[in-house]
């Protein structure tokens, strides 16, 4: 059965993030079962998307470190979302528009 | 001829299934047991036993997380679904390499984790944990308790 390369790569891709998902759930669960869903959803996504960019600005041309990059992508990716969420809802945007104002 | 590691998981997946203390782990552990073996006796190729191996190592992870997720302290799923997400470079390794990689020392390890697993499972990694921290605490009594810690 011959599969189309490309599909193979996404499905590499996608499978190394859900891999990288459930190694962060297991050591950092969620609350209920449909928030882990999610968070895995929202690995996929980010090793998914993020894989591409990250290899790129990296300048890594070997297709062996896909998975890997991947898999790493989907464990600390959600964690940088995380992160970037605290950070957006601590950050006071009237006291910040007020100090550039005066 | 049977081959001697589906026979030594099998009885540790039937004794899990049996005897062992989480239910859901154990079956998942049986399952992926019996799906292995089918495969094997069936006379499958290397690529198709290492995409079933990592696809069923995934699987029990995904019971393992759903279990820990709905009680955090069952910590006998946390570490049963951290071991079969510890065989995942082996598998790619094995993907990678298109089977040229040594195939015992692969199917030793995936053998040697599903024990591994078992004896999790089956809460007899725990009981011999607790057995030798009891014999610790003869010997060192903890203070102020009335068993010592026992």
């Amino acid at each position: 059965m011959d599969l189309d390369p490309s599909l193979m790569v996404h499905a590499k891709l996608a499978f190394a993030s859900l891999c990288g998902g459930v190694v962060r759930l297991l050591f950092r669960p969620a609350a209920s079962i449909w928030k882990t869903l999610w968070l895995l959803f929202g690995c996929i996504t980010c090793g998914f998307y993020g894989t591409p960019v990250v290899i790129k600005w990296l300048g890594i041309v070997d297709p062996e470190y896909v998975g890997a990059m991947g898999a790493l992508i989907g464990f600390v990716g959600l964690s940088f979302a995380e992160g970037a969420l605290r950070a957006a809802d601590k950050f006071d945007v009237s006291a910040w528009l007020e100090r550039k104002a005066g | 001829m049977t081959d001697i590691g589906t026979l030594v998981t099998g009885l540790m997946a039937a004794a899990c299934l049996a005897w062992g203390r989480s239910v859901w782990i154990a079956r998942a552990l049986f399952a992926a047991w019996l799906v292995t073996a089918i495969t094997s006796a069936a006379g499958a190729g290397v690529s198709m036993t290492v995409l079933f191996a990592s696809s069923l190592d995934l699987a029990i992870a995904v019971v393992a997380l759903v279990r820990f997720t709905q009680d955090t302290a069952k910590r006998d799923a946390q570490i049963v679904g951290a071991l079969s997400m510890c065989m995942m470079p082996a598998h790619f390794i094995m993907a990678a390499s298109y089977g040229r990689a040594d195939w015992t020392l692969y199917a030793s390890a995936c053998n040697a984790i599903f024990v591994l697993q078992c004896l999790t499972a089956g809460g007899w990694l725990d009981g011999l944990g607790r057995g030798i921290a009891g014999i610790w605490h003869r010997v060192h009594p903890v203070r102020h308790l009335r068993d010592g810690g026992r």
